[in-house]
């Protein structure tokens, strides 16, 4: 037991419940024989519990408070952890699109040159500034070749002007994003008819280039159609081009002196790896140029258009005041013919119409064509 | 208080962190209550009425000391939040069966309970009131809070220890002399709650 100056210590510890065992025995032991030390815990307990009954009062006044508080910290948690949630799907969701979207615009196809060894190949994003020119394929202008020659190792690319053939193999930006439906056709094309570069096959693992081409139509029984090609990848090192993945490989992205008929456009970067780039087509001029300028279908046979091997989507002509007097719709057919008669069966008027034939690619060639009767 | 283990609770509460405590059964008990009480025909509100009542009472428990240790508070606290409900749920069916008769025991009593309640408050505030601020945070620090003097005399910028002794002996003395003037008070505080 403590001495007595310390008894109003023992007094206070005894009531708030801090003596251990021995203590609270020892003093409650103590507590019967001495009235005077009972009268003063008495008080002392009647002080504990008026300020026990003021802190429950608080705590009854304010608990609905704290209740509502942590409510509110529950609920803010749990839109936090959803939002969290969404975010982190979103985000996972993002990378898994744009690991397959790039897998996808990946290389199409890989040759692999036995004892050459493979090279990382640099990609920037689309849509990078380019000083290269790009020949407008509606025009007669020819492809300057010097404007390719720039560039040997690293180059950057534009984006595609309207005139261009797009020839995506996977259809997708890197946001998985449709480019265009032509696209998606030519690959589909391609696909049956050379299954050893078939779209979708990555066979180097490294990234797939894109490719665009720029196409002047050749002349009449003439090889004067001309390709160009741009990569709209970055990369760094040279590549080569072919239009036969087995023939031999040119430094200029440019092709002439062609034929009119489909290409098939083969890269070779220094790791040795052939992609193919994509496909297109040399047209002939009379789409561009006016031919057939004249026809009789009173003297000759019937007007036959020669549309190209599965290309075109519809034939339209159109007479002098834009009026539709022949339409037709048969994709992939290689021609079609006009009697010069008008979609309601009537004689068509001698004159001047215009032939619009569309191609899948979102093209449409025109070309005039003067009607006797 | 999460993630502590509930052997604490009692220990927390005796230190006076009551809201960590709240937090804690808010998180632990509420739950369970609300299935209770909604499966016995109360709604959410009813549900935390109990729980707030419930709260208090085994705060009263504890910090009085008729529980030093208790090895299952949350099943404590859900027990008296059962007999509380039952209770009232209880009350609630009779007054329906008497359509509220005002001479009825029951609601005399209640009525009682409920003046008494508030004498209760009225006495207390009042008491509370002319004890003064300074004294009744440090009678709280030291009975409540049960604070060592050194923290006590930094919490209210006092000068030394002994300052902190003289001055609770003095609140303390206040404090008791307060009470004894007002006998109801006493037999209040004497009755076990």
């Amino acid at each position: 037991m403590r001495s007595e100056k310390d008894i109003s210590e023992w007094i206070e510890a005894y009531v708030t419940n801090r003596l251990s065992d021995l203590e609270r025995k020892n003093f409650e032991t103590r507590l019967q024989t001495d009235p005077e030390l009972q009268g003063a815990v008495e008080r002392e307990q009647l002080l504990h519990r008026f300020l026990l009954e003021k802190e429950l009062y608080d705590i009854r006044q304010t608990m609905a408070g704290e209740i509502q508080k942590i409510e509110r910290r529950a609920t803010l948690q749990k839109y936090v952890a959803i939002a969290a949630v969404i975010l982190l799907a979103a985000g996972a969701a993002y990378f898994y699109v744009n690991s397959l979207t790039n897998k996808s615009l990946s290389r199409i196809s890989k040759v692999q040159i036995p004892g050459e060894s493979q090279k990382n190949i640099k990609r920037e994003p689309i849509g990078e500034e380019l000083d290269e020119h790009v020949t407008d394929p509606s025009t007669d202008g020819t492809v300057p070749h010097s404007e390719h020659e720039k560039g040997e190792n690293e180059r950057k690319y534009s984006p595609l002007k309207e005139q261009q053939l797009l020839m995506d193999t996977s259809n997708k930006n890197p946001l998985g994003l449709e480019i265009g439906k032509e696209a998606e056709n030519s690959s589909k094309l391609f696909s049956k008819e050379d299954s050893a570069f078939s779209p979708g096959k990555d066979p180097c693992g490294n990234g797939q280039l894109k490719a665009s081409f720029t196409t002047k139509a050749s002349q009449k029984n003439q090889k004067t159609g001309v390709i160009q090609i741009k990569l709209y990848n970055y990369v760094s090192g040279s590549v080569l081009y072919a239009l036969d993945p087995g023939g031999e490989f040119v430094k200029e992205p440019y092709f002439e002196h062609l034929a009119s008929d489909k290409y098939s456009v083969y890269a070779k970067e220094e790791s040795n790896c052939v992609y193919l780039l994509g496909v297109t087509y040399v047209r002939e001029t009379w789409c561009v140029d006016e031919y057939p300028k004249t026809y009789s279908p009173n003297y000759d046979a019937p007007w036959i258009l020669p549309i190209g091997e599965g290309e075109a989507t519809s034939v339209i002509i159109k007479d002098k005041t834009g009026s539709i007097v022949f339409d037709w719709a048969a994709p992939f057919a290689a021609e079609t013919t006009w009697t010069g008669a008008t979609k309601t069966g009537g004689q068509a008027a001698t004159g001047l119409y215009k032939v619009f034939i569309n191609y899948q690619n979102g093209e449409t060639c025109v070309a005039s064509v003067t009607l006797f009767q | 208080m999460q993630g502590q283990k509930e052997s604490k609770i009692v220990h927390e509460l005796l230190r006076g962190n009551d809201r960590e405590v709240l937090n804690y059964l808010y998180k632990s008990c509420l739950p369970k209550i609300k299935s209770l009480v909604s499966k016995l025909g109360g709604n959410m509100d009813d549900a935390k009425d109990v729980f707030q009542d419930g709260v208090v009472i085994m705060y009263r428990k504890i910090k009085l000391g008729d529980f030093l240790e208790l090895e299952n508070p949350d099943a404590f606290l859900y027990t008296i939040c059962r007999n509380i409900w039952l209770n009232k749920m209880k009350k609630d069916s009779k007054m329906m069966h008497v359509e509220r008769m005002p001479d009825r025991v029951d609601d005399q009593a209640d009525i009682q309970r409920q003046w008494d309640m508030k004498e209760r408050e009225a006495q207390l505030m009042g008491v509370f009131e002319k004890l003064g601020d300074k004294c009744a945070r440090l009678l709280r620090f030291v009975y409540i809070k049960q604070l060592k003097p050194e923290v006590i005399a930094l919490e209210l910028e006092m000068a030394s220890t002994d300052v902190v002794k003289t001055a609770k002996n003095r609140c303390k003395n206040k404090l008791q002399d307060l009470i004894q003037e007002h006998p109801q008070l006493v037999k209040i505080l004497t009755d076990k709650t």
